[in-house]
């Protein structure tokens, strides 16, 4: 006789005081690192990643080079002392290889890469602490980088998790939620555009579901975009505040 | 605003990690009292202030988790309403236990009742953070009266909120905080127009109840120390047995002070984790602890729906009340101390609806339930899995892992799914797993043993060296409609000497099933042909079964034949065994064999035959008679099935007829015949049939109960017997039927056994009353009959090479136990698929029957129903006896084994009237229950009108249909 | 999507024009997926899928482990994915990071994990023998021999289907002893699997306006982005993974997943349809 957890209790409330539709507490912070030619720091809940570009460069593997435009490489790792036990990390861990191939193709079409041919535009990603929603953070983190990197992007690639229990959705889930086996979408979106660039679903979800799902983290996306585009314009503020004076 | 809560924690695994979560706090929750002005109104909201003597100002109460938990049932009266639920109060009373915390649900989401949680936890001013060496306890409670403060502050006072609260300790503290605060006792006993409230409150101690006081059993002893305990004579050792009707008494048949006795073990803690089956090691308890056999039927259902085991356990020792003294004797009582050897086979069974919680769509992840065999012997299993909510209404099989001493259930995991409750083909497979019938499908390596040519296997010349040619006699076969695997046919023609000559000719299947290849094997696994309704688990494949050893007609087949010259009174002259080919003319049912019998113009050679077997059978029957045989009834029916054999239409009570009589005499011969040859070629080694005589104990409360109706039953012989029995006529012709189905029931079972084992004095069949008996006439569906076989065509000199395997001892009786085993099973079976057929006949049916009583005991009794020859068993007391709150009108008279109530007697063979229904396999029943309710006599108070009964199920049905059933929890 | 020599740009401006007026190279309507032939091995557990020119097959194998920790009643499933060389050029030796073909076989290899074991398609608490210390543990290895477009779906087929003909040993437990039969003593017993999950890929092009099902290589390699459903009969998503490419609206991505739900249902029929005459080929070994 199991004591059940309930996701989201009969009055509203989640386990952390959240209502459904709620994202958690999100803090940025660019240009965190010294040596890279963009950096950031995101925070959402408990969940902290730190993102470094370095790019466009002169490619190190010559056998990658393409000929018109940029190649971009990501590399996605967490951190073993990220979760509450440690992690032995495997250097070459498929599921961390299979997410940093896909922000790879993420990012690909919304970077002008045919601005920089030749060239290779590195993105490494770090997750320092996991509780939940690793992926959309170091998405988001990546997009911070590369706008404070200058290099060109046709729009912000904003990314938010949702989650379908007990007939409703609820936005951005922590460890406790993923973990209580609830069907997991990550959803990275094109603001301008509202248009969906990356979907992935680790759980089982029944396709009526999947409406309500993708339109919460839409909106969920649209949030974050809002609490991206702050930062970049708070810090590029400082930066002009510097440059003026 | 966002907090941190971090705490450390164990993992199931056994680590330690840190877990740190966050902790919103929100403004926009709101206090759901209707009359405040600050917050917008909600649906739910708490509106009518309640006033009593000891608070006269208008106010709502706030109870504490201790008052939850333990007062839910007065809380649960209707005379609380608009009560203020805290968040804090309702998690912990989560963690407590869930059932509780299931019905503070249903209390909340009722909206007449007005219960409003809130959310104190995530709002801004009543969160409160754990100081340090504070215990969680302690948090809790100042949470509790932070929550209480802030209503009061925030409500101006009107109207109040009021803790409600049994520590005293927190209701100092309260006081301090100016927090009105009173214990239950107090504020129920003063709310006005309900002074039976307070009668509810159920006494508890402040202090909190450690959920550490947990039951747990006592421990096993080693190997060694059991080793040395048997040794020394302070234990010994027996294979353990669960009584069908009660799970908790347990009894070993064990070797006592050089004494085999039945010893009794009762009780959960006396059982000490052993399951049924098990080779346990005991201890006798001494004589002043003996107990009386209880004599009640107790099943595990009953006690079902308590979700915490310490509830559970109260419940069952209520139910046995173990009296030491009246009327029947103490029995030798012992004590489990250790498992000598676990006999745990995977079971099939369902999973208890009320342990699974209801869980998010899709995925769960592994939770703890609990499982029922189907076996009643087996206690309830706990078994993890995620797959509950899919397992619900199905038949799985669960596998046992082990029992620890601190859990009242034996743990285990899931094995695989058989079908939905209910379906046909999936309970006919859990009766054939239950009863350890090996039903699949024969492997390659067996099958690669039939003979190559297949179908088309033919009596060649070259099997006729060293049989006898029969093919021109005029055999045939006598069977009922339907029967493919044709075993045994019959002959019968004059003789120039005025003698007859009368042939039994038996399949020859050792032919075809040589000695210790892989079809042997597997034969000797089956032991014999299972028989169900609708199904038949075959011992040989069918290409040999049903086509190449069945002495089907019109075809060549090799037999085993047994041939007889007898002079016309049916005195044997002298007798011939021999290997032979026949060629049966005809294949008659019993019904077609009839006809020619009582035609008197047929007169061609089958019917003549036919005809005079007939008359020598009458004269074989009447000389068993005078030796005392036994006619006994079994009230046995057969289903008439619909075309398609699927569902049971009607049932009729099998007949016998005097065509059935004259195989069966024939058969009798045969078998008794060749059990004297074989014995008499290998008195050492030949695999012969007893069947002990019953002990006089048997028969005594039978011989009681008769003697009531004026009737003696002599049990001193067979003879004696079946002249009573004879004798024992009363003005309802059915009595006498009873009575021989009671006798029946007083029998011993006929076993297999090795002649050199077992004294020549002991070869007697009482059943038969002959000395000397075997198995000789059915070899396709016992292998038994197949051995005989073996042994026989070594004894007349056809087989002249055998293996030492057949005429070795050990073996030989190491086989007969597994062939009584197999054959007990094979029976159980049968009798589990009838009771499934019948079950599925009643089951949208209500009909009312007469019945007669065969079984009385303390809380009910057994009828019989003739016309559907099926027992149910009648409770005293109406409720099913679930709720012994109302005391049944019977009182129970153990000296005359009688129930009375009033001028009303329930005695054995009292004739009475019923009505049956059958109750579906609810969420936690195993099967669906065929319920028998007594009619007449009327005993008000359990007895019950055919058509109230039918108004209630109709208006069951129609609620269940419209969904209006909601289930209450319901206590002890 | 690998590339080892992209086609020519009047190839991709042919297949898009073409598209737009609704035509395949290979007169296939957009929402059409290519002839597929599951061949089931005399081997129980090999199965051999043809998707067009596509073939992949898979082959299941069992053996008896230790438990993990933290799951003492399950039993495992492990995936392994061969891309041999001789499928394409653009298949070279040993895998690597980053672009390129290595980057297929893992995002392969994943969606497949995730499709049969993320989604408990196959019941793994059945195959506990004693629990925490021996359990079945299943291996499915899948090996592409011809790449012709939509591997994915291909190796997807081939996997459920090798899982679903795959018979393992039957084992009998008494007590605390455990006896595993060979498959001659006793019939080996099929794999539960609670559901059939099916992979269908679609492609997008025109700036995510088109989509089309089971591209092949040319529609592969020309395409703008493309988005993989794991599906089965009963409408569950198992599996949804669009990894980068050209965006697309949200109500496009429901609407590709009844298309799914829709195509998901016919391959189960394909798969359910092999599998019978499969069995009809068997030696007869039912009787009773």
């Amino acid at each position: 006789m199991a004591a059940r957890l309930e996701i989201v209790s009969p009055e509203g409330l989640r386990v952390d005081g959240r209502r459904p539709a709620e994202v958690r507490r999100v803090l940025t912070r660019t240009g965190v690192l010294s040596q890279a030619d963009g950096s950031a720091y995101i925070e959402q809940g408990n969940t902290k990643c730190l993102a470094a570009v370095y790019g466009p460069r002169e490619p190190v593997k010559r056998a990658g080079v393409l000929h018109d435009r940029a190649t971009i490489n990501v590399e996605y790792n967490v951190s073993s002392f990220s979760s509450g036990e440690r992690r032995a990390k495997l250097r070459r861990d498929r599921k961390l290889l299979e997410i940093g191939l896909m922000i790879k193709q993420t990012f690909e079409t919304v970077v002008a890469t045919t601005s920089f041919p030749r060239s290779e535009i590195d993105i490494y990603l770090q997750i320092l602490q996991t509780d939940g929603g690793a992926v959309h953070t170091a998405i988001n983190a990546a997009t911070l980088a590369l706008i404070d990197a200058g290099i060109p992007m046709t729009d912000y690639v904003c990314a938010c998790s949702a989650g379908f229990v007990n007939d409703q959705a609820i936005l951005d889930l922590n460890f406790l939620e993923e973990s209580a086996d609830v069907p997991t979408l990550t959803v990275a979106l094109l603001p301008k555009s509202g248009k969906i660039s990356m979907l992935g679903l680790e759980s089982r979800l029944h396709i009526d579901k999947l409406e309500p799902v993708i339109a919460l983290a839409s909106d969920g996306c649209m949030q974050m975009k809002d609490t991206l585009d702050e930062a970049i314009r708070i810090s590029t503020r400082n930066l002009a505040k510097t440059v003026l004076h | 605003m966002l907090k941190n809560k971090a705490f450390v924690r164990k993992t199931k695994r056994g680590t330690v990690i840190k877990v740190v979560k966050e902790h919103y706090l929100r403004d926009d929750i709101y206090c759901e009292v209707a009359t405040c002005t600050k917050c917008p109104s909600s649906l739910n909201a708490v509106t009518t202030p309640s006033t009593t003597k000891l608070v006269p100002s208008p106010h709502h109460i706030v109870p504490d988790t201790n008052v939850l938990y333990h007062q839910i049932d007065v809380l649960e009266h209707a005379a609380f309403t608009d009560v203020i639920i805290l968040q804090t109060v309702l998690q912990e009373l989560k963690h407590r236990s869930n059932a509780v915390y299931a019905r503070a649900r249903t209390m909340i989401s009722d909206p007449k009742r007005r219960f409003i949680v809130f959310c104190n936890e995530h709002h801004r001013d009543t969160y409160v953070e754990r100081r340090a060496d504070e215990s969680p306890n302690d948090r809790n409670d100042r949470a509790i009266r932070t929550a209480v403060a802030w209503y009061n502050m925030h409500l101006d006072g009107k109207p109040q909120a009021v803790l409600i609260t049994d520590d005293a300790d927190n209701r100092r503290k309260a006081e301090v905080d100016k927090i009105p605060a009173y214990s239950t006792q107090q504020y129920v006993a003063s709310m006005q127009g309900h002074p039976d409230l307070v009668d509810m409150i159920a006494a508890v101690e402040d202090s909190n109840i450690a959920a550490e006081e947990r039951f747990a059993y006592p421990e096993h002893l080693s190997n060694s120390q059991i080793a040395a305990g048997i040794r020394s004579g302070a234990f010994f050792q027996g294979k353990l047995s669960i009584s069908q009707n009660n799970y908790l008494e347990g009894s070993v048949f064990a070797q006592v002070d050089k004494e085999e006795r039945t010893v009794m073990i009762i009780g959960r803690k006396d059982l000490n984790r052993g399951i049924h089956g098990d080779i346990v090691a005991l201890q006798m308890l001494p004589e002043s602890q003996w107990k009386r056999p209880v004599g009640v039927i107790l099943e595990e259902e009953q006690i079902e729906g308590q979700k915490d085991e310490d509830e559970e356990e109260k419940a069952e020792e209520s139910k046995m009340d173990v009296e030491n003294g009246a009327a029947n004797e103490t029995v030798p009582t012992a004590k489990i101390v250790g498992i000598i050897k676990r006999n745990w086979r995977p079971f099939c069974g369902t999973i208890e609806k009320a342990s699974v919680s209801s869980a998010a769509s899709g995925l769960t992840s592994q939770q703890s339930v609990f499982f029922w065999a189907m076996d009643k012997k087996i206690p309830k299993i706990r078994i993890r899995t995620r797959q509950a909510e899919n397992l619900v209404g199905r038949r799985i099989i669960v596998a046992i892992d082990g029992w620890v001493r601190n859990s009242l259930f034996p743990s285990g995991h899931f094995v695989r799914t058989l079908g939905e409750v209910g379906d046909r083909a999936t309970e006919t497979e859990v009766v054939l797993l239950e009863h350890d019938v090996p039903f699949a499908p024969f492997s390659s390596s067996v099958l690669s043993f039939l003979p190559a040519e297949g179908e088309d296997w033919i009596v060649q010349p070259e099997h006729l060296a060293g049989r006898i040619d029969f093919r021109h006699l005029d055999v045939c076969s006598i069977d009922p409609p339907g029967c493919t695997d044709i075993d045994d046919a019959l002959h019968c023609r004059q003789l120039p000497n005025g003698n007859l000559e009368v042939g039994v000719h038996i399949a020859d299947v050792s032919h075809f099933v040589k000695p210790e290849n892989a079809m042997d094997m597997e034969a000797r696994r089956r032991g014999t042909t299972v028989y169900l309704v609708n199904k038949r688990i075959d011992m040989l494949p069918s290409l040999l079964g049903t086509n190449l050893c069945s002495l089907r007609s019109n075809v060549d087949r090799l037999a085993f034949s047994c041939i007889w010259e007898m002079k016309p009174d049916a005195t044997v002259v002298n007798v011939k065994y021999t290997k032979s080919v026949i060629r049966s003319k005809a294949s008659l049912t019993y019904d077609e064999a009839q006809m020619r019998l009582d035609d008197s113009k047929l007169n061609d050679p089958v019917t003549q035959g036919i005809k005079a077997l007939n008359q020598l059978a009458k004269k074989l029957r009447a000389n068993r008679m005078e030796a005392g045989a036994l006619t006994l009834a079994s009230p046995e029916v057969r289903f008439k099935l619909e075309e398609d054999q699927q569902d049971p239409v009607d049932v009729e009570l099998k007949e016998l007829k005097d065509t059935n009589a004259l195989v069966e005499e024939f058969m009798l011969l045969a078998n008794i015949w060749v059990a004297k040859k074989v014995y008499e070629a290998f008195p050492e080694s030949s695999m012969l049939r007893r069947h002990p005589k019953p002990p006089a104990a048997n028969f005594e409360s039978l011989q009681k109960a008769v003697g009531e109706l004026g009737i003696t039953l002599d049990v001193t012989t067979s003879r004696a017997l079946a002249d009573s029995l004879n004798n024992a006529t009363t003005t309802d012709p059915y009595i006498n039927k009873l009575i021989r189905i009671l006798t029946t029931r007083c029998m011993m079972q006929a076993v297999y056994f090795c002649s050199g084992t077992v004294p020549e004095s002991d070869f007697w069949h009482y059943g038969l009353a002959t000395n000397i008996y075997t198995h000789f006439t059915s070899p396709i569906r016992r292998y038994s009959d197949l051995v005989v076989h073996r042994l026989l065509s070594v004894a007349i000199g056809y087989e002249k090479a055998y293996t030492s395997d057949l005429v070795s001892k050990e073996k030989l009786s190491e086989l007969s136990d597994v062939l009584n085993y197999r054959h007990r099973m094979a029976q159980q079976a049968s009798r589990s698929s009838v009771e499934l057929f019948t079950n599925m006949f009643f089951k949208e049916k209500l009909l009312q029957e007469d019945a007669y009583v065969i079984r009385v005991l303390k809380n009910g009794f057994s009828v019989l129903i003739p016309r559907y020859g099926i027992e149910g068993y009648v409770y005293a007391s109406l409720n099913d006896s679930k709720d012994s709150s109302e005391p049944s009108p019977f009182v129970y008279d153990g000296e005359k084994n009688r129930l009375i109530a009033g001028t009303v007697e329930i005695k054995l063979f009292a004739k009475c009237s019923v009505c049956v229904f059958v109750e579906e396999a609810g969420g936690a029943a195993r099967r669906s229950k065929l319920v028998v309710r007594l009619c007449e006599p009327w005993v008000p108070g359990v007895s019950v009108r055919l058509d109230d009964i039918r108004v209630a199920r109709e208006q069951d049905q129609l609620e269940e249909k419209s969904g209006k059933v909601v289930k209450k929890a319901k206590r002890v | 999507m690998s590339k080892d020599v992209p086609p020519s740009i009047n190839e991709k401006a042919f297949l898009l024009s073409a598209l737009i007026s609704r035509q395949r190279l290979d007169s296939r309507s957009p929402h059409d997926i290519r002839t597929t032939r599951i061949l089931l091995g005399p081997q129980p557990g090999h199965a051999e899928v043809r998707l067009g020119k596509t073939r992949v097959t898979a082959n299941v194998s069992c053996e008896i482990v230790r438990p993990r920790a933290n799951a003492p009643t399950e039993g495992a499933l492990l995936f392994t994915t061969d891309f041999s060389p001789m499928a394409s050029p653009a298949f070279g030796d040993g895998p690597g990071g980053g672009g390129g073909s290595g980057g297929d076989e893992i995002l392969i290899a994943r969606v497949l994990e995730r499709a049969l074991r993320g989604s408990r398609a196959v019941d793994t608490e059945g195959l506990c023998i004693v629990a925490g210390e021996k359990v079945w543990q299943i291996k499915v290895d899948v090996r592409v021999i011809d790449h012709e477009g939509n591997i994915v779906d291909c190796a997807c087929i081939a996997a459920v289907a090798a899982l679903m003909h795959f018979k393992r040993p039957d084992v009998t437990v008494l007590g605390e002893d455990v006896t595993i039969h060979s498959t001659s003593e006793r019939n080996p017993i099929p794999l539960t699997l609670h559901h059939v999950p099916i992979c269908v890929t679609f492609a997008f092009f025109n700036q995510g306006m088109l989509q089309v099902v089971d591209p092949n290589l040319l529609e592969e390699q020309c395409a703008e982005g493309d988005m993989t459903f794991v599906v089965n009969r009963h409408g569950d998503v198992c599996t949804l993974s669009k990894a980068g490419g050209v965006a697309v609206e949200a109500g496009q991505v429901i609407h590709c997943a009844r298309i799914a739900a829709a195509k998901a249902e016919e391959v189960t029929d394909m798969i359910k349809a092999a599998l019978e005459k499969a069995a009809v080929k068997e030696p007869k070994v039912a009787i009773v």
